[in-house]
C-alpha cells in the first residue's frame, strides 16, 4: 500500500466528493419536493390524479437509474433543436443538470411509494378523531396524516437517501468529476487501483455514516412517545389528589 | 330543558346501509340543550353507525342532521348516492359535535396538551397561548393536567379516554357524543371515566352517550333510547321505562345486562 499517492490524491478525490454531496442534496430537496405532491396524487380516489402518479412511480422504480441518466442526457442531444425552441438546451447540455434531473426524477418515484405506504399506515382512528374536530382537505394533511406519515417513513426514507448517495457514482459516467470520477481520473493515470479506490469507498463509508447518524437522531425525536418515559417528575400522590 | 331555541341536534329518519344491509331504518332522534341521552343496544345493533351519522364520519343514504337549526346540506353524487354538499359546512358543524371515541383515538405522536390544543388554534384559530390556558382548565377538570406533558402511550387506557374528553370538550361544543366511552377499559378504570362524564351532565352538558353501562344509563341520562336492529325500540324517561319495560327485547336486554 503506497500512502503517499493517497496522500496526494486526497484533495482531488475530496473535491469529487463535494461534487458527490452538492449532486446528492440538491436531487434529495427537488425529489422531496416532487414525491408529496405524487403521494397525494398516488392515494386519491380521482383517476385522473392517482393514474399518473402511479405511472411515473412505476416508471420510475421499474427501469435502472442509468437508463434514465442516459434517457436525458444522450436523449436530450436528440431532441436538441426541440429543447433550443422551448429555450431548455441550456440546461440539457450541461451533465451536472442532466445528473439532477435524473437523479431526483427517480428518487421522487421511491420517495413517493414510501410516502404512499406511510400515508396509508396513519390510523384510521386519528384520522376520523381529526375530522371529528372539524379538521379537513389541506389542513388535516399538513397538521396529522403527513407528520405522522413521515414518521411512519422515515426508516425507509433513510435507505432511499443512502441509496441516491452511493447512486451519485454513476454521474462520473456522464463526464462529471465526483469522488467516482476523480478516483478513475487518478487510477487512469497512476494505475493504484486498490490505494485509490479503497480511499474512495472509505470516503463514501464515512458521509454514508454521517447521513444514517442525522436520521437516527431524527428518529429519536420523532419516537419519544414509542419509548418509555425517561423520567418521572409527576408526583403520583398530587396525581390521585386532583381527581377526587 | 329549553325548547323555545332550536334542539341543539335534531336527527330525522336517518337511514344507512352498508352494502345491501340496511344497518339503521330510519332513526330520529332530538336533543334539547342540558339533555343527556344515553342509547343502548345489543352489539351490531347500529349504536356507532348511528352516532357517526351525526357528524358524517358516515354519510347517511336518508335523513337530515340539524345542529342548533342548521340542517346539512346534502346533494346526489355522481354514483346516485347522498353526499355532503359543502364539505366546509360539515367541518364546521363538526367542531359544535364533541366526539369521544370508544378507543381514544388520541394522535399519538402528540403530548396530551398538545392534542389537547391542536383543533382549538388550527380549527378555531385560538391564539395558542389562550388555547394554553383554556386547555390547563380542562385538563384540571378531567384529573389530566398533571399528565399534560406526558404521551398518550404513557398513560393509563382511563387517562387516555379522560384526555380524549378534553380535546372534545376544547372545542366548546354544543352537543358531546360519546361511542361506548368504558368499553375498551379494564374494569378497575372504568369509574374514573364515568365520572368525568357524570360531571359533564352535572354542569349541565348536551350529550349523547352509547354505552353498555345499564346503570350509568339510568343515573345519569334523562332520556334513553334503545336501539334493536337499526329501529328505535323503545324510549322514554329512564326511570320509567327501566321499571316498566314495554318492549319484550328491552325487556331481555336488561336481564342480560345487569
Ligand atoms: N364500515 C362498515 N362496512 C360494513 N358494515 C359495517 C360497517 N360499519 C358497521 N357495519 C355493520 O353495521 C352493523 C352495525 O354496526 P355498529 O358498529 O353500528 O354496531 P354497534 O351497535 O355500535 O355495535 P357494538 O356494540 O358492537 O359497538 C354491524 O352489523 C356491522 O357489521
Ligand atoms: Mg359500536
Amino acid at each position: 500500500m503506497d500512502f503517499q499517492v493517497i496522500i496526494d490524491s486526497m484533495p482531488s478525490l475530496l473535491e469529487g466528493m463535494v461534487l458527490t454531496i452538492q449532486i446528492t442534496f440538491l436531487s434529495l430537496v427537488i425529489g422531496f419536493a416532487m414525491a408529496i405532491p405524487l403521494a397525494l396524487m398516488r392515494v386519491s380516489k380521482n383517476p385522473l390524479l392517482w393514474m399518473p402518479a402511479y405511472g411515473y412511480i412505476f416508471f420510475f422504480r421499474g427501469t435502472p437509474l442509468l437508463v434514465q441518466l442516459f434517457l436525458i442526457y444522450f436523449g436530450g442531444g436528440q431532441f436538441r433543436e426541440q429543447l433550443e425552441m422551448l429555450g431548455l438546451w441550456v440546461f440539457f447540455r450541461e451533465a451536472y443538470f442532466c445528473a439532477v434531473f435524473s437523479l431526483a426524477l427517480n428518487t421522487a418515484g421511491y420517495t413517493a411509494e414510501i410516502l404512499r405506504g406511510a400515508i396509508g399506515a396513519v390510523p384510521t382512528g386519528e384520522i376520523e378523531a381529526a375530522k371529528a374536530c372539524g379538521m379537513h382537505g389541506q389542513l388535516l394533511y399538513r397538521r396529522i396524516v403527513l407528520p405522522k406519515a413521515f414518521r411512519l417513513a422515515i426508516q425507509a426514507y433513510s435507505n432511499e437517501v443512502v441509496f441516491l448517495f452511493q447512486a451519485t457514482s454513476l454521474v462520473s459516467i456522464i463526464t462529471l468529476m465526483d469522488l467516482t470520477g476523480y478516483a478513475r481520473v487518478i487510477v487512469a493515470r497512476t494505475f493504484d487501483i486498490y490505494e485509490i479506490y479503497i480511499t474512495a469507498a472509505l470516503l463514501y463509508l464515512c458521509v454514508t455514516y454521517g447521513i444514517l447518524y442525522v436520521f437516527k437522531k431524527v428518529e429519536h425525536r420523532w419516537s419519544a412517545h414509542l419509548r418509555q418515559r425517561d423520567t418521572d417528575d409527576v408526583d403520583e400522590a398530587a396525581i390521585t389528589a386532583s381527581m377526587h | 330543558m329549553d325548547t323555545a331555541s332550536p334542539a341543539a341536534i335534531d336527527v330525522e329518519e336517518i337511514h344507512k346501509s352498508f352494502g345491501n344491509v340496511e344497518v339503521l331504518k330510519g332513526v330520529s332522534m332530538t336533543a334539547h340543550r342540558g339533555d343527556v341521552i344515553s342509547m343502548l343496544g345489543s352489539s351490531g345493533s347500529g349504536k356507532s353507525t348511528f352516532l357517526r351519522c351525526l357528524n358524517l364520519l358516515e354519510i347517511p343514504n336518508a335523513g337530515t342532521v340539524a345542529v342548533n337549526g342548521e340542517t346539512i346540506a346534502m346533494k346526489t353524487a355522481k354514483n346516485g348516492l347522498p353526499e355532503p354538499a359543502d364539505m366546509k359546512q360539515v367541518a364546521r358543524i363538526r367542531t359544535k359535535l364533541g366526539m369521544v371515541f370508544q378507543s381514544f383515538n388520541l394522535w399519538s405522536h402528540m403530548t396530551i396538551m398538545e392534542n389537547v390544543i391542536e383543533a382549538p388554534v388550527h380549527v378555531l384559530k385560538i391564539p395558542r397561548t389562550e388555547a394554553i390556558e383554556r386547555a390547563e382548565a380542562i385538563l384540571h377538570k378531567v384529573g389530566m393536567y398533571e399528565r399534560r406533558d406526558y404521551y398518550p402511550s404513557h398513560t393509563s387506557g382511563g387517562q387516555q379516554q379522560r384526555a380524549a374528553i378534553a380535546r372534545a370538550l376544547a372545542m366548546e361544543p354544543d352537543v358531546m357524543l360519546f361511542d361506548e366511552p368504558t368499553s375498551s377499559l379494564d374494569p378497575e378504570l372504568v369509574g374514573e371515566v364515568l365520572k368525568v362524564i357524570r360531571d359533564l351532565a352535572d354542569d349541565g352538558a348536551t350529550m349523547i352517550v352509547v354505552t353498555h353501562e345499564v346503570g350509568f344509563a339510568r343515573e345519569v341520562s334523562s332520556h334513553t333510547v334503545f336501539l334493536h336492529e337499526g329501529r328505535i325500540e323503545e324510549q322514554g324517561k329512564p326511570k320509567e321505562i327501566f321499571a316498566n319495560p314495554s318492549t319484550q327485547r328491552f325487556r331481555q336486554f336488561l336481564s342480560s345486562n345487569l
